[in-house]
């Protein structure tokens, strides 16, 4: 598996053609704000979806439930 | 209006793959890709950023052409197709208006300007929140369908505008690297990690859609339940 993970990542720096590059830190913390903003973002959306969907799936069932009763 | 088997379907396909599409993005921008000479790490901004203004023309276009769609076969399905990726597309220029002032700040020493490719980036997203809002509020009958379809329609004219923004006019905001002039480009590297963050992004827009769709699949089985209670 550590080979596999080995030849994974190797073949990702052979197709960008370059090393890891040791970097500077100046700024890390508008890049640390960005990304948490875009994280925050998406997970946000999907957190809104789920509610979403667990609402309807409620509803559902109890108009299910009323359904053999309205029939009668 | 497919099943909500095949959308299930296809939410899962692309839920494996965005993650792992996602993983090795992640990877590919924190630490393969090397830094970019002038701007240094924040360049790195640049990964999410113009994907997300990529992903949100798309997502507007599919709106544009759904929205047609419905005009044409006055099937609301098309509508609802239409908003779903509306809204997706409201979430990705949120993210291009968020991030792109976070990158602007230490570059312009602005977090704000009011050049051609900011500000039509959020009338933009002013339009396609509107169009969520007139959706929202006229209800689910074909009349307010239309409104918001012509809305959409005619929105969309924007898109084309926030594209050629940096051509057409003087801005702060950099010259395009792609389709640029002939001096213009990327590196190797920094053009390898930036479409495979273009494709990763797609993987989430679909991803995303396909799960708003059976949402509003589900809720058009609730809406017709409701109504055969309601009249049985």
């Amino acid at each position: 598996m550590q080979l596999l993970m080995m030849l994974f990542f190797g073949f990702i720096h052979f197709w960008l053609q370059t090393e890891p590059a040791a970097t500077s830190m100046k700024n890390l913390n508008f890049l640390f704000a960005a990304y948490s903003i875009v994280w925050l973002l998406i997970i946000g959306y999907l957190f809104s979806m789920a509610r979403r969907q667990k609402k309807i799936a409620q509803e559902l069932e109890m108009v299910k439930h009323l359904q053999p009763e309205a029939e009668k | 209006m497919p099943t909500d088997h095949t959308l299930s379907r296809w939410s899962n396909i692309f839920i494996y793959s965005t993650t792992l599409l996602m993983l090795i993005n992640l990877y590919n921008i924190f630490i393969a890709v090397p830094t970019e000479a002038s701007m240094g790490i924040i360049q790195r901004i640049f990964y999410f950023h113009v994907p997300s203004a990529a992903l949100a023309f798309l997502a507007f276009g599919v709106t544009f052409v759904y929205s047609i769609r419905f005009l044409a076969k006055r099937e609301l399905w098309y509508d609802r197709v239409a908003y779903c990726s509306a809204e997706i597309g409201v979430v990705f220029t949120t993210i291009v208006l968020l991030t792109g002032p976070i990158w602007a700040r230490p570059v312009w020493n602005v977090w704000w300007t009011w050049d051609a490719r900011l500000t039509s980036t959020l009338v933009l997203w002013f339009i396609y929140v509107g169009y969520m809002m007139l959706r929202s509020y006229t209800g689910e009958e074909q009349r307010g369908a239309r409104f918001a379809a012509v809305f959409a329609i005619v929105g969309f004219v924007d898109v084309p505008i926030v594209y050629l923004a940096n051509r057409l006019w003087r801005t702060l905001h950099p010259q395009p690297v792609i389709f640029g002039s002939p001096e213009s480009g990327m590196s190797p590297p920094i053009r390898n990690v930036f479409l495979f963050s273009l494709v990763t992004f797609l993987g989430l827009y679909l991803l995303l859609l396909f799960y708003r769709l059976r949402i509003e699949r589900a809720q058009i089985e609730l809406n017709e339940l409701k109504r055969e209670t309601v009249y049985s």
